[in-house]
């Protein structure tokens, strides 16, 4: 009998813990508001923390702000100490706002699918809007449409440096159809960032081609300017599979790759690019939609030549960001297609190998004989976009912080911080003192943790540091001088034309062919047959996904564009 | 003898003659039903209160208008997924990764259980089962990142050993043909010594005079495994082996998506990770909801026959 007592009261000494653990687990916590706010939650947190202070009136609501950077790797430029970073605390001051920055390392576009349907928008968010018909782009339309995202138009004229974002830099024709697409009805939810400010000049250069290891080049006796076409990177790469190049470590190097998930392959079949804006192609006297291009045959056969040959990294379309960089910071590539990377390049192999630097290869020549480089519209089609969540609490507070941060001296605070701490004025210019600045150049973390990265990079439009505030030659880093010289060889191409992608909305078959081609991954079904037995199954693999968009009315798409084309004479392919 | 005497100094106390003998039972056994309490908890929270999503199949869904108020689509996108240009090559993946499992997979723990068995002295038979129980614990993250290494053709200690000989690399986890085995292998070597508990605690309840009787009648070591240890187990391995089939449309999401690569896509590509491939990166919610609504149907159908059928020949079912 006593044992069985002793049973029991164990039993509900064990019990008792647990069941309260799991309920514990299970409850709400209704009581969020009041002082903790989690990334991913609408938590805009209010109290007034002059309260009893004299100058309560003048000083701004004290406002605190979940945030996500929506892109993948996007908190890079996120400072160790989000709030208390001198950058932060002199925004506190101006707008009353403090963020709470969340970032993602996985995809963009997973992540915005996952808030909506969740109903967790952060306050505010920033992410990438390409097009309004695929990709981020397309789903954050959806939710706009669906009511996740607060419709910013009655807002617009009490902040007129956010007003501005809206129009500047902004392609006219990205603007009309996809920016303020008439389903919208009128309404606007998205801001614009890291848009030009108008001029061609402002427009940035993100430098993307082929970059070789200085030290393999030189030890074959290869120019790197006169690798411009497919056939002699083919030539190039191959004689450096039989060169027996080392990487850091002494072990064999990769005669090409890419960065994470094979960004850029793009770039090593780049002899098939043309200065295109849409997804029409003009082939033997007719206009075809790009995935119907006879180009496809040879770019995947050029790509397999490379893999089975041994000249490309097999991982590179698995490698993840990792990965990627690991390779990069130890020269196991002896050529790598994407941007520079030199943000990478000069923390690591830089620093330990500096006789391993990249060259740039060629420019490589495109289709028609020109150099394969960035091609723009006098303004940009597709950036980053800043939306707010429609249950944002305070939608002044995050606009005034848009507003303030895009204004002369939001942006001086963004890039350039404190005056007379990293920077004094001379000639109406700003200039970094010098010693912060040898700080900031020998370890660029220390620039970030200053907080001089975040802001700019995620709340920016409309505008050009390198324009507004050219740096001197002489006091230009050598990375800067690099990265300049690589944009003088790569020259923005830009075309004034309307793209014939938007001619298609007005397809009455228009929205059969998105449904039906909406599960349909052309790139995937084409990494799939770069990798195929044999030639014939890649060519098979390639020609299945082609009948799809064929079946799915590809064609009649391409005639009905040809035919609306033809009426006008600003379209541009 | 003495248990039976010590049960029945217990029911009387514990079993009242009450009006409501199923309520008094209850109330006699509070402790233990405390204890259910949590997971019972846990099931309804977790598995029960979630499932009115699976309306979202059938319906248009909307971010403003919620599950419930969304529109009706009917079985719209059931018909979507059939005539799916997809629909075969998934679904053939997904049993056929299954299948290979379920033949190598699934008698890997008794195999297991049974040596372990077969270990007499004690210290080394627990240094052996720790060590097979512990890759259950590390995450299938970890070990898809363990394998990519060891076998990267670039930096992987396989192709090292390789290169030493004038070998050529091998991309392994890019090899269509070495999919299935990397699978198979990977996951026996995850699974095999959790797998085993079961077994290894089956195997401690059969009678050691069966054993001692056998051995006087002059049987071996084989002769014990097939007429004695293997029928007593039989009951267990029937009730996994139900759970196993009812479970053949998981291939295993997070091992195969961490696995996939390009290379192998056309070999890979399982219900799972079509259903997130379409869900959560194409944001077509509804598709993917049916997608999975309709793997779901199709392991209660089969966990509903193999238990009959399981009843029927061998006498083991669930219920």
């Amino acid at each position: 009998m006593r044992k069985t007592r002793m049973k029991r009261t164990l039993s509900l000494t064990l019990a008792v813990p647990l069941l309260a653990l799991s309920l514990t687990a299970c409850g709400g916590n209704n009581d969020s508001g009041t002082s903790s706010n989690s990334g991913t939650t609408n938590t805009t947190n209010s109290t007034n923390a002059n309260s009893g202070n004299s100058n309560e009136s003048a000083a701004p609501e004290q406002v605190t702000l979940s945030f996500l950077s929506a892109w993948n790797g996007g908190g890079g430029g996120f400072p160790q100490d989000q709030e208390n970073n001198p950058v932060a605390q002199a925004v506190r001051e101006k707008t009353g706002v403090t963020l709470k920055l969340e970032s993602i390392t996985t995809s963009e576009v997973e992540k915005l699918n996952t808030i909506f349907a969740s109903d967790t928008v952060p306050d505010i968010v920033n992410a990438p809007y390409w097009s309004t018909t695929g990709g981020e782009g397309q789903v954050i339309k959806k939710a706009a449409l669906e009511g996740q995202l607060l419709d910013l138009t009655p807002y617009l004229d009490k902040y007129p440096n956010v007003k501005k974002l809206m129009t500047q830099g902004v392609a006219k024709d990205f603007a009309e159809f996809d920016l303020n697409s008439p389903d919208l009805e009128g309404k606007q939810y998205v801001i614009p960032m890291q848009t030009p400010d108008g001029t061609p000049e402002s427009i940035h250069n993100w430098n993307y081609g082929l970059y070789a290891r200085g030290d393999i080049l030189k030890a074959l006796g290869v120019n790197a300017a006169d690798i411009d076409t497919q056939d002699k990177l083919l030539d190039l790469l191959t004689k450096i599979k039989s060169g027996d190049f080392k990487d850091i470590s002494g072990k064999p190097v990769i005669p090409s790759g890419t960065m994470h998930n094979g960004w850029d392959y793009s770039q090593f079949l780049s002899g098939w690019s043309d200065y295109n804006i849409s997804d029409f192609r003009q082939e033997d006297g007719k206009l075809i939609h790009w995935t119907q291009s006879k180009d496809q045959e040879a770019r995947l056969l050029y790509m397999r030549k490379l893999i089975t040959d041994g000249l490309f990294d097999p991982e590179a379309f698995s490698n993840t960001d990792t990965t990627a960089k690991e390779k990069l910071a130890t020269g196991k590539l002896a050529v790598f297609g994407a941007q520079s990377m030199i943000g990478d390049l000069q923390k690591t192999l830089y620093k330990t190998n500096p006789e391993m630097q990249y060259e740039l290869l060629g420019p490589m020549k495109n289709k028609s004989g020109n150099i394969v480089t960035q091609v723009e519209k006098p303004g940009r089609s597709g950036f980053p976009v800043i939306f707010l969540s429609a249950k944002i609490k305070d939608p002044d507070a995050a606009l005034r912080l848009i507003d303030y941060l895009n204004s002369d001296e939001g942006r001086l605070l963004a890039y350039w911080g404190i005056a007379g701490k990293t920077y004094n004025m001379a000639d109406g210019k700003p200039q970094w003192i010098a010693d912060v600045k040898k700080q900031f150049d020998d370890n660029p973390d220390v620039k970030r943790d200053e907080g001089l990265n975040y802001l700019s990079g995620s709340f920016m439009g409309a505008f050009s540091s390198e324009v507004t505030w050219p740096i001197p030659e002489d006091q230009k880093t050598q990375w800067e001088k690099l990265e300049a010289s690589y944009s003088k060889r790569l020259p923005i191409q830009i075309i004034d034309k309307v793209s014939a992608s938007y001619l298609v909305r007005d397809w009455p078959k228009y929205q059969e062919f998105r449904d039906e081609t909406s599960s349909l991954n052309f790139d995937e079904e084409f990494r799939k047959a770069c990798y195929a037995k044999s030639d014939d199954e890649a060519l098979e693999i390639l020609h299945g996904i082609q009948e799809k968009f064929k079946a799915a009315g590809v064609e009649e798409m391409a005639q009905y564009v040809a035919e609306k084309a033809a009426s006008r004479d600003d379209i541009g392919w | 003898m003495i248990a039976k005497e010590a049960r029945t100094e217990v029911l009387p106390e514990v079993l009242p003659l009450t009006k409501n003998k199923t309520w008094s039972k209850v109330w006699s056994f509070r402790h233990i039903y405390l204890f259910m309490l949590p997971a019972f908890i846990w099931y309804l929270v977790f598995c029960y209160y979630p499932m009115y999503g699976i309306l979202i199949a059938f319906k248009d869904f909307k971010y403003n208008l919620g599950i419930l108020g969304s529109p009706w689509e009917g079985l719209r996108y059931f018909e979507q997924f059939l005539s799916d240009s997809s629909f075969y090559s998934v679904l053939y993946n997904t049993l056929s990764i299954s299948a290979i499992k379920l033949v190598f997979g699934f008698p890997a723990p008794l195999i297991l259980a049974l040596m372990l068995n077969g270990v007499m002295h004690g210290r080394i038979k627990r240094i052996f089962q720790t060590i097979s129980y512990l890759p259950h614990f590390v995450s299938w993250v970890v070990v898809v990142t363990l394998m990519q290494k060891i076998l990267s053709p670039n930096v992987g200690l396989i192709n090292d050993i390789r290169d030493h000989m004038g070998l050529d690399p091998i991309f392994f986890m890019g090899k269509p043909e070495l999919f299935y085995p990397l699978v198979v292998i990977s996951d026996i070597w995850k699974g095999v010594g959790w797998g085993s508990i079961i077994y290894l605690a089956a195997l401690t309840n059969i009678d050691p005079h069966l054993y001692e009787a056998a051995e006087m009648d002059g049987a071996g070591r084989w002769s014990k495994l097939f007429k004695i240890t293997l029928p007593c187990l039989t009951p267990t391995i029937g009730i996994l082996l139900i759970f196993s089939l009812s479970g053949v449309l998981n291939a295993g999401f997070d091992q195969i998506w961490l696995m996939q690569t390009p290379a192998t896509l056309g070999v890979s590509e399982i219900l799972d990770t079509y259903v997130l491939k379409t869900g959560i990166q194409q944001g077509q919610f509804a598709y993917s909801t049916a997608i999975g609504l309709f793997k779901s149907a199709i392991s209660l159908l089969l966990i509903v026959l193999v238990n009959k059928v399981s009843k029927k020949v061998s006498d083991v079912s669930l219920w």
